[in-house]
């Protein structure tokens, strides 16, 4: 039996814990209006924010400025950012460390008590900075500023299922409450997807198990276009020997880079190959992979990175470790491994979504009330992004969307509900439970998926794979989606959650396939094997995504300069 | 593999507190037992056993990777842990239950607030 709903409205709904969401809802009650932020997992043990690693870009420097970070943005995602995007991040990163700073945040200080900087790959002027305790530093502070706020009313252990449109504009949403099973119908004048990434396609990433791309799934059926779905970050320096540390992310910036520890990526024959310079993450992820497919591998399919020959006497180089990298570090330590003897087997992995939700500097999508901001978000960065160019962007456009959003709940009343599509979500939700005998565990359909797009869709890319996976996609869409099936519990029941995630995640095998095949040229992330050349005259272009009623719409588009 | 050199084989046992979601009701136990590999930790345990031998077990399957979220908290032979940071060993036999200080919610899963 169907529980009734529990139904409740707000002015501004915020969909997503991490960090962009919380600056969303800060901002947004910064305006006076009512804001309910859901979050699939509790906040700051959810999404990608507590896993964020090493820093926060910004140009705080007196060598550095708006024009020089908006030069390296354009240049670092080989020309295919929106440019007004970029410029506002550049322009707005710096203001957005002074509010974290306001809400407790802290960021290291050199010994002139300014802010300490870091040089990092791409970047031409040193501009990463370190907030304490990484991005769990950052939302623990958000978090605490939440709490201030009486206006904001936290929801945790929520999963959206639905956006809610009538009158071609936002009406709120669909949910469900993970710990009882009961839906929730959550009116909103305005919405904020701040849900994230879709790393969790591919099988090798080295992000939570719930950046399954929901956010832009939901708004691509709300009729929010998309854009440059293809472009997914690689991250080239990911464990994946020692098994029990597969996925693990270990920042090759930080260890090969510069000074400061000095460490070296081997092949199999123990052989540099990388340049002195450390290049940027879609170079790095070239030549490893060129490694490895030509056969100078490590045993597990990777390359060795050994910091054992650092020039550092091992006090030194632990004491680094420890300022630099201290809970990875001491983590690795608890699991028996001392980076400082034992060389590690890394390769790349999904890490980051470059493609997502087409927005404009306020963060408006096409859909007039919703907007998007963070990850959830494209083209910011264009084809690669730049490392700690990931938080700074969840400020900037969190605290963006959450302005917009609350300036259209000042002036427009809330949308009337369509209850045709209020009640075709709840039987779709409720379908999960109808017995059947061919019945599929979502987690099996799950990793069946992520092994395709790994194989077939993965780093390198290249027609006949490509073609191959989207047939797979689509009978995955037609006969394994249906048969999905789940326990007969309401409450915490995780094939649910997992069911609802997978459905997600075809759609979106499907559109970075269907993009892929698409976008003939190799460009960041993008590695087309049978067009392995930048092709500026044809390319330096988007490709969007736009949901008809005979289906998907796939377009082509020139830059917005 | 005959029967001798199976029951050779490295196993973990893992005793796991099914707690209801009516607080009124007893809590049940189940028993899954596991083959041993090295590294193993009683989260990425837990993963196994929900995807390959009970989809109907709860616990909360964030981990951050590095051991300081703390979304993985349980109590581990009544003493509070980590899962994603607790090794297991060959021929462990484990009580797993919902760490104490936060209410539960079904299985394995606490409310954090």
């Amino acid at each position: 039996m169907t529980p009734s709903f529990d139904v409740q409205k707000t002015d501004v709904l915020v969909i997503g814990g991490g960090a962009a969401g919380c600056r969303a809802a800060i901002e947004s009650s910064n305006s006076g209006v009512q804001t309910v932020l859901l979050s699939k997992y509790p906040i700051g043990k959810s999404g990608a924010t507590p896993v964020a690693e090493t820093y926060y870009s910004a140009p705080f420097g007196d060598d550095d400025s708006t024009e020089i970070f908006f030069e390296d943005i354009v240049r670092g995602g080989y020309r295919l950012c929106d440019r007004p995007l970029a410029q506002t991040f550049a322009e707005e990163a710096c203001d957005r460390v002074k509010d974290l700073e306001s809400y407790g945040v802290h960021f290291e200080k050199g010994e002139d008590g300014k802010l300490f900087r870091m040089a990092g790959p791409g970047h031409n002027r040193p501009r990463g900075l370190r907030p304490l305790k990484g991005g769990l530093g950052i939302i623990k502070g958000l978090l605490k500023e939440l709490n201030r706020r009486p206006s904001v009313k936290i929801q945790e252990d929520v999963v959206v299922t639905k956006i809610l449109c009538s009158g071609g504009r936002v009406a709120g949403v669909m949910a469900l409450d993970i710990r009882t099973g009961n839906p929730l119908r959550i009116e909103s004048k305005a919405v904020v997807i701040a849900a994230g990434g879709y790393s969790q396609l591919w099988s090798g990433n080295d992000v939570p198990c719930d950046c399954t791309g929901d956010g832009i799934a939901l708004a691509y059926e709300a009729g929010a276009h998309l854009i440059d779905m293809e472009m997914a970050l690689f991250y080239p320096t990911v464990v994946l020997y020692p098994l029990f540390l597969f996925g693990i992310e270990l920042p090759h910036g930080l260890l090969l880079e510069g000074d400061r520890i000095k460490g070296k990526l081997l092949n199999r024959q123990r052989n540099e190959f990388i340049p002195d310079e450390v290049p940027v993450r879609d170079v790095m992820v070239s030549l490893i992979y060129r490694e490895i497919s030509e056969g100078r591998g490590s045993p597990h399919g990777g390359v060795h990175l050994d910091i054992s020959q650092s020039p550092y006497p091992k006090e030194e180089l632990r004491r680094r470790l420890l300022h630099y990298l201290p809970e990875k570090y001491r983590h690795l330590l608890k699991y028996g491994i001392d980076m400082c003897d034992h060389s590690i087997e890394v390769g790349p992995m999904a890490h980051y979504t470059l493609g997502g939700i087409r927005i404009d500097t306020s963060c408006r999508t096409d859909v007039p009330g919703l907007y998007a901001a963070g990850e959830v978000a494209a083209n910011v960065h264009g084809a690669n992004r730049l490392a700690g160019n990931a938080l700074s962007e969840t400020q900037v456009f969190g605290a963006k969307a959450g302005e917009a959003a609350a300036q259209w709940a000042h002036q427009y009343h809330q949308a009337g509900l369509n209850h045709e599509e209020v009640e075709t979500e709840s039987n779709r939700i409720e379908s999960f439970f109808k017995t059947n005998p061919d019945s599929i565990h979502p987690s099996l359909l799950k990793e069946k998926l992520q092994t395709l797009m790994w194989t077939h869709v993965g780093i390198h890319r290249e027609e006949e794979r490509l073609r191959e996976a989207l047939q797979e996609i689509e009978r995955m869409r037609k006969v394994d989606l249906p048969r999905l099936s789940i326990p007969p519990i309401r409450g915490f029941n995780l094939p649910w959650i997992e069911a609802l995630e997978v459905q997600h995640l075809v759609g979106l095998a499907e559109m970075v396939t269907r993009t892929a095949l698409l976008r003939k040229e190799t460009r960041g992330h993008h590695f087309r094997s049978d067009y392995p050349d930048r092709d500026d005259q044809n390319w330096l272009k988007h490709i969007l995504i736009g949901k008809e009623k005979d289906g998907m719409n796939v377009w082509i588009e020139n830059l917005n300069l | 593999m005959d029967r001798e050199s199976e029951s050779l084989k490295p196993y973990v046992e893992i005793r796991i507190c099914r707690h209801p979601p009516a607080s009124k009701e007893s809590p049940s136990e189940s028993v899954y037992r596991l083959d041993y590999y090295e590294g193993m930790t009683l989260h990425r345990a837990l993963e196994e056993i929900y995807r390959k031998l009970d989809p109907t077990l709860a616990f909360r399957p964030y981990r951050c990777n590095k051991g300081i979220c703390m979304s993985c908290l349980v109590s581990v032979d009544r003493k509070r842990r980590q899962s994603c940071t607790t090794f297991l060993r060959p021929g462990d036999r484990i009580l797993v239950e919902p760490e104490k200080e936060h209410s539960p919610i079904r299985d394995l899963v606490t409310a954090f607030e």
